[in-house]
């Protein structure tokens, strides 16, 4: 390694927003100082620059929380419910962001999605394009091919505020899927369930106390009467132009049991429906056509209505496993007319949408469906027999990479207004499937932390799968050069690393110094949301100070007052010092001063108090890592003073003065 | 220490730790709040001097443990005001709520053991402000 060149390290970790302003901040001082063009080697860099071009990028935003996300195991979810962790379908692109075309590298995978974390209420925009649609923030990066010829054809992440209507992003065209479980239920039953999910209703009959199943739907009345008898073995009871009634215990059960027996607007399609073998989801289209879609044969069209957005949303997931895309549209706000052949036929209670299906779209699905409505299958016949056949290649707009993905135009980006926003944290890819559009993950990278110089890799940290106790958080260091910090002053951030690794730092790999906790290092405190126990009410901005809903910031910077007095050329002792009066001045000011009133105020006072004992320093207390020699020190005078600097994210290591020998090998008899 | 006195010693407070108890005396725990109401009904009686002279040493009280104590108020404290600690160990991220907290402390495991202790400083400087 060149001992003048600077070492930067990517850090890619939850927490890492903070960590990464305490790195910013040093970083600052170090260039007001005039020393960072020089340790950039001439090339004026931040860390947290380097950071982006090394490791993982970082800095991304969130997706709306009614975003859907498709899972490997077959189910469909919104992002709010995901549990972490959990498997997710993501995108290899890594490759295609140097190449001309993305044709050969890009794939879809499926990745693990580390952690699900609720950022809070943040300003979404709608990106459209002639198929799927998604709210993210608007600095949410997708992955681009521009319009502008001057951009040239390579692909891209951008940001949301950066990207322009024509531009076109990578979406799926068709999802894979496994069977994961064994289908509990009967194609005919599915059928049944798709047909209730559009018409039926679940009513306790006040006569007998019994709970019924109503079916509406007077046009395949004999039809579903007859496949409710096959399918469940029950007695469907005539209403005439009311449809059927179906009393029955079991079938009562079932619906509860999926969840159906709610009101339309609430209803959803049941994961066991989602999980089920593909000609089982068929099936429940086939009901659902049955009930609640219509088909214009002359215009090559199928349409889906439904109060229920979700429920399309899904549909929509579900469509992209045979390879058909489909738009879902507003149809009705609240109160608006309900028209049915231009004819006024109510006012919509719920916001009403559609799914619509067109062209080539339309005439896949048409030879797959089987409905039983008469009039629906005479409609569907007519589709596919006038649908013309130079048509049937594929829909517009639409450029194909291959089987599973494509890129689709951007039609319109519009401000949607505030919405709880969700962030997502992918290990490999780091991008994930959100509404059938590829986006990059919110959160931070790869679960490692990491120094680099290029690619050079000093320390990462195990799966965060791994027990946070003890000896275990070294055992989770699993590639370690830590040799590299011979003759170096270490400053670590992370929970628990005095513990052991500090220690072992010193004492073993020749670090000349080493400050860390010992014990869990609280980085924020913060009053939880009323309606999630779980997330923080508000989550502060890097760097934003204190206030009555939490604290971040007064944990970071306590351990930045350490750097700033290394880097005014302080001995160790003089750092520790300086983070041991911080964090005091910090217990002052939330027992005694101006925060003091704040609900949380004993709390930060405590942990503070708590971080206060955990912090430890090893080796030599009386060095001066950056030492120089004139007060108007030249290039060459600040380069020999630092010689190697590191930093990780939540710790910065420095340099020492001079850079050691290697250490030499051990010799064995 | 006069009634003024000790107003203005639990004015300083926090307003959270006005309510959490800091002095062990006849076998039950005073808040400030419940010291400064007891002090003030009856000024004369022996129970108040006698809280009166526990504030006034910055002492809790000499039937007190501490840890107990500590233990006793970081309880009440996590239940009253619930917040969420965020902590963070290489490459595992983990916000501790307050019931986790609680357990913690109840079950006094190192990271409780730890508050316990921290709270046990904060107690000193709770009856011993800086003047």
């Amino acid at each position: 390694m060149n001992p003048y060149t600077i070492v930067l390290s990517g850090g890619t970790c939850q927490g890492l927003e903070y960590g990464l302003w305490f790195m910013q901040r040093t970083t600052e001082q170090a260039k007001k100082k005039g020393y960072l063009a020089i340790l950039t080697d001439g090339q004026p860099q931040s860390i947290i620059d380097a950071i982006k071009t090394t490791a993982t990028p970082i800095y991304y935003g969130c997706v709306s929380q009614d975003t859907i996300i498709p899972l490997p195991n077959g189910n469909i979810i919104q992002v709010k419910d995901l549990n972490s962790p959990m498997s997710v379908f993501s995108a290899h692109v890594k490759g295609c962001l140097k190449e001309a075309s993305t044709k050969k590298k890009a794939r879809l995978d499926i990745d693990t999605c580390t952690h699900l974390i609720f950022k809070g209420y943040r300003e979404v925009w709608k990106v459209k394009t002639p198929f799927m649609e998604i709210e993210a923030t608007p600095d949410h990066e997708f992955f681009v091919r521009s319009s502008d010829p001057k951009d040239g054809p390579r692909a891209s992440w951008k940001p949301l505020n950066q990207i322009k209507v024509r531009d076109r992003i990578l979406a799926v065209t068709k999802l894979p899927f496994m069977e994961t479980i064994n289908p509990p239920l009967s194609e005919q039953q599915v059928q049944c369930l798709g047909f209730y999910t559009g018409d039926g209703t679940l009513y306790e009959e006040e006569e007998h106390g019994a709970w019924q199943v109503r079916l509406t739907d007077p046009q395949a009345k004999e039809e579903y009467s007859e496949l409710y008898k096959e399918a469940f073995h029950v007695r469907p009871i005539d209403k005439g132009q009311r449809g059927f009634l179906i009393c029955n215990k079991k079938l009562t059960k079932l619906i509860e049991g999926l969840g159906l027996n709610v009101k339309s607007p609430f209803r959803d399609i049941p994961e066991i429906i989602c999980r089920s073998p593909l000609r089982h989801q068929l099936a429940f289209i086939n009901g659902l056509l049955d009930s609640d879609a219509d088909i214009v044969p002359e215009q090559h069209l199928i349409r889906f209505y439904s109060t229920s957005r979700p429920l399309l949303a899904k549909l929509q997931m579900i469509l992209l496993r045979f390879g058909i895309l489909s738009t879902i549209y507003r149809r009705n706000r609240i109160g608006e007319p309900v028209r049915i052949q231009g004819k006024i036929k109510g006012y919509s209670k719920y916001p009403e949408t559609i799914l619509v299906l067109c062209g080539a779209e339309a005439f896949k699905l048409a030879q797959m469906l089987k409905p039983l409505n008469k009039n629906k299958k005479e409609a569907l016949k007519r589709l596919i027999n006038d649908y013309p056949k130079h048509r049937q290649q594929g829909p517009e707009g639409v450029a194909k990479v291959n089987e599973h993905l494509a890129f689709l135009r951007v039609k319109r980006i519009e401000k949607v207004g505030i919405k709880p926003v969700y962030d997502l944290v992918v290990n490999n890819n780091h991008n994930f499937i959100a509404n059938g559009i590829i986006v990059h993950n919110c959160g931070h990278g790869a679960c490692c932390a990491y120094t680099v110089e290029c690619t050079q890799l000093f320390l990462e940290a195990g799966p965060y799968t791994c027990p946070p106790v003890d000896t275990e958080v070294y055992r989770c260091v699993t590639n370690m050069n830590l040799d590299l910090m011979r003759g170096r002053h270490v400053h670590l951030l992370s929970c628990l690393t005095g513990q052991y690794l500090g220690k072992e730092l010193v004492y073993k790999h020749g670090a000349r110094s080493f400050i860390g906790y010992q014990d869990l290092f609280v980085y924020g405190v913060c009053l939880p949301a009323p309606d999630n126990p779980n997330v923080c009410l508000y989550y502060p901005q890097p760097g934003q100070l204190p206030n009555e809903y939490a604290d971040f910031y007064t944990f970071m910077d306590s351990d930045a007052a350490g750097e700033e007095a290394i880097l005014n050329m302080g001995t160790v002792q003089d750092a520790v010092n300086a983070i041991i009066d911080k964090i005091k001045s910090y217990i002052y000011k939330y027992t005694y001063g101006e925060w003091k009133d704040w609900s949380y105020a004993p709390e930060a006072a405590l942990v503070h108090m708590h971080n206060l004992k955990a912090l430890v320093a090893y080796g030599d207390m009386n060095w001066r890592p950056i030492l120089l020699t004139s007060a108007t020190p030249t290039a060459s005078e600040v380069a020999a003073a630092f010689l190697t600097p590191f930093s990780l994210t939540f710790g910065l290591l420095m340099a020492a003065l001079p850079a050691p020998p290697p250490v030499p090998s051990e010799v064995k008899p | 220490m006069t009634l003024q006195k000790i107003e203005a010693w639990v004015t300083r407070l926090p307003a959270l730790d006005r309510d959490l108890p800091i002095i062990v005396h006849n076998g039950k725990s005073w808040t400030p709040n419940e010291i400064l109401n007891q002090i003030k009904s009856c000024p004369t009686c022996s129970l108040s001097q006698a809280l009166q002279s526990f504030v006034e040493a910055g002492s809790f009280g000499q039937e007190a443990n501490p840890w107990e104590l500590a233990k006793q108020r970081l309880t009440k404290m996590f239940q009253l005001s619930p917040v969420l600690l965020h902590t963070y160990v290489l490459g595992a991220p983990k916000t501790l709520g307050p019931e986790s907290i609680i357990k913690q402390i109840q079950e006094e495991t190192p990271l409780g053991q730890s508050l316990i202790q921290a709270e046990m400083q904060r107690m000193l400087l709770l009856t011993n402000p800086p003047r």
